[in-house]
């Protein structure tokens, strides 16, 4: 099938002859793609009502997710047409009297691949292509399944402080207790906001008070900011009688 | 129908239709030349859509330079309920962003027990907190008088797997608007339908003669069968 492209655009207010182009659809080749500008997004997100905005937004995003989820896996024989093919785009461009309009469908001259998108989407809409960058998730998360995992099945979850102590008036969550070898485990992330990461020191403090007995261990992820790293060695310097070990170690040693 | 008091007339500059402005603020759209048909199928349209409690776009006429035209209200953001908005309901999760889904049914089942707006009725989705059905009262018929012509699941693009995958997730609440329709499409309503043609003594015989044949027996029998043959063909979750 030939490339083409087609823009897409947003029409605004009906009093306006404003048409708003919010991304570039490109079919054929090795694609579909569709670029959605993360520019033009933003205004439409200042001049429209909060809720018009997020009903947009809804249908752009699952429309990008499926002409993604399409052009991976590509479900259909190749002896008929394509399903976003440049007749099928005329016909939507001709019928949809909606919000959203599409261009009439231009041919491109040459093979359709990512570096012609990119080019494409600098050209047209004068935007550089970020790369997909994968997210990675909270510490909080990575440590909440690291202990669900079976090697801590001989320790306990989750336990309140004054289950250990029952003096003790705070209600703290404990992590990991192991009441056998008394030892006691709790993961921080220094990245988080500096209140935060006070409000654990202290309940640290606190722990460390109430359970003396106990060994106490801090598992933490190496700080990335210089907050995270200036907290880090001030709470070393605060806990010398607790153990602070990185999380990439301790998942290592517990193997 | 409501005559519109302008605040303002847009002017476009790429001879796009002119957007009127009203007093509270909305606009709407100079869509047609007014004449007699339009007066009558909008009145038809309105006290269905009342009837079996569809919302549908506000309609107004407002007279421009001596040439008398229908409004239709402007919303912003609407998209039309079609095949290509697909990915709107690809999963139950997405799909529940729609507030009474089974509205798009009985938008159908007035098109599919009322062929007689000369074309398929454009169904929109209006954007809010979740997104809703609504009714365009524009049909491709409207400039002339109605003729009663049975339209096909495959005209309505029922057939349509993206379709038939959206009445499936709210598969319920489609045989509830199946069954509330059928109840609510009885003699007393086509007697309303007829009470509000004899408003418009010159065309109300015509009408009359095309809408009467929406209560033949033969129809009704076999349209109530093809729309519950559909319901059932659609399959499980």
């Amino acid at each position: 099938m030939e490339s083409f492209y087609s823009v897409m655009y947003y029409k605004s207010n009906p009093m306006l002859d404003e048409q708003l182009a919010i991304g570039l659809f490109l079919g054929g080749g090795e694609g579909p793609w569709l670029h959605i500008s993360d520019k033009r997004m933003k205004l439409l997100e200042d001049v429209l009502h909060r809720n018009t905005f997020l009903s947009i937004r809804r249908n752009i995003r699952a429309f990008k997710e499926k002409v993604d989820h399409y052009r991976v896996t590509k479900p259909e024989l190749l002896l008929f047409d394509p399903h976003y093919s440049k007749e099928q785009l005329n016909e939507l461009k001709a019928h949809s009297k909606g919000v959203i309009a599409y261009s009439e469908p231009t041919v491109i001259n040459d093979w359709l691949n990512e570096q012609l998108k990119d080019d494409f989407v600098t050209t047209i809409l004068g935007e550089k292509v970020k790369p997909i960058t994968k997210k990675q998730p909270p510490f909080s998360l990575t440590w909440k399944s690291f202990c669900s995992a079976k090697r801590f099945s001989s320790f306990e979850r989750n336990w309140n402080l004054n289950t250990l102590n029952e003096a003790s008036l705070a209600s703290i969550q404990l992590h990991l207790v192991d009441p056998t070898k008394k030892e006691l485990i709790q993961g921080l992330s220094f990245d988080l906001k500096k209140e935060t990461v006070l409000l654990r020191l202290r309940e640290l403090t606190i722990i460390s008070n109430d359970v003396y007995d106990y060994s106490l261990k801090l598992i933490h992820p190496k700080p990335k900011s210089k907050l995270g790293k200036q907290l880090l060695e001030e709470a070393k310097e605060l806990f010398p009688q607790v153990d602070f070990i990185l999380f990439s170690t301790f998942k290592e040693n517990k193997k | 129908m409501e005559e519109l008091r302008p605040l303002t007339i847009s002017r476009s500059i790429k001879d796009a239709p002119t957007v009127l402005l009203t007093e509270s603020k909305a606009p709407f759209l100079l869509y047609i030349p007014l004449n007699e048909h339009i007066i009558i199928q909008d009145a038809l349209l309105r006290l269905m859509c009342e009837h079996f409690k569809i919302k549908r776009f506000r309609t107004g006429s407002f007279t421009l330079k001596s040439k008398k035209y229908y409004c239709v209200e402007e919303i912003q953001g609407v998209v039309d309920f079609s095949p290509w908005e697909e990915h709107l309901w690809l999963n139950k999760r997405r799909f529940n962003q729609f507030l009474q889904p089974s509205d798009f049914f009985k938008m159908m089942l007035i098109e599919l027990f009322f062929p007689i707006f000369g074309g398929t009725l454009r169904k929109s989705i209006t954007p809010g907190v979740k997104n809703q059905a609504m009714l365009v009262p524009t049909s491709p018929g409207q400039s002339h008088a109605i003729r009663f012509e049975p339209v096909t699941l495959s005209k309505l693009q029922l057939n349509h797997p993206a379709l038939k995958r959206f009445f499936l997730f709210c598969k319920e609440d489609v045989r509830e608007a199946i069954v509330g329709f059928n109840l609510l499409n009885h003699d007393k309503f086509m007697m309303d339908l007829k009470y509000q043609l004899s408003f418009y003594p010159n065309w109300r015989n015509v009408y009359w003669d095309e809408l009467k044949k929406c209560n033949d027996s033969g129809f009704l029998t076999y349209t109530t069968n093809v729309v519950w043959d559909y319901f059932h063909r659609l399959g499980t979750k």
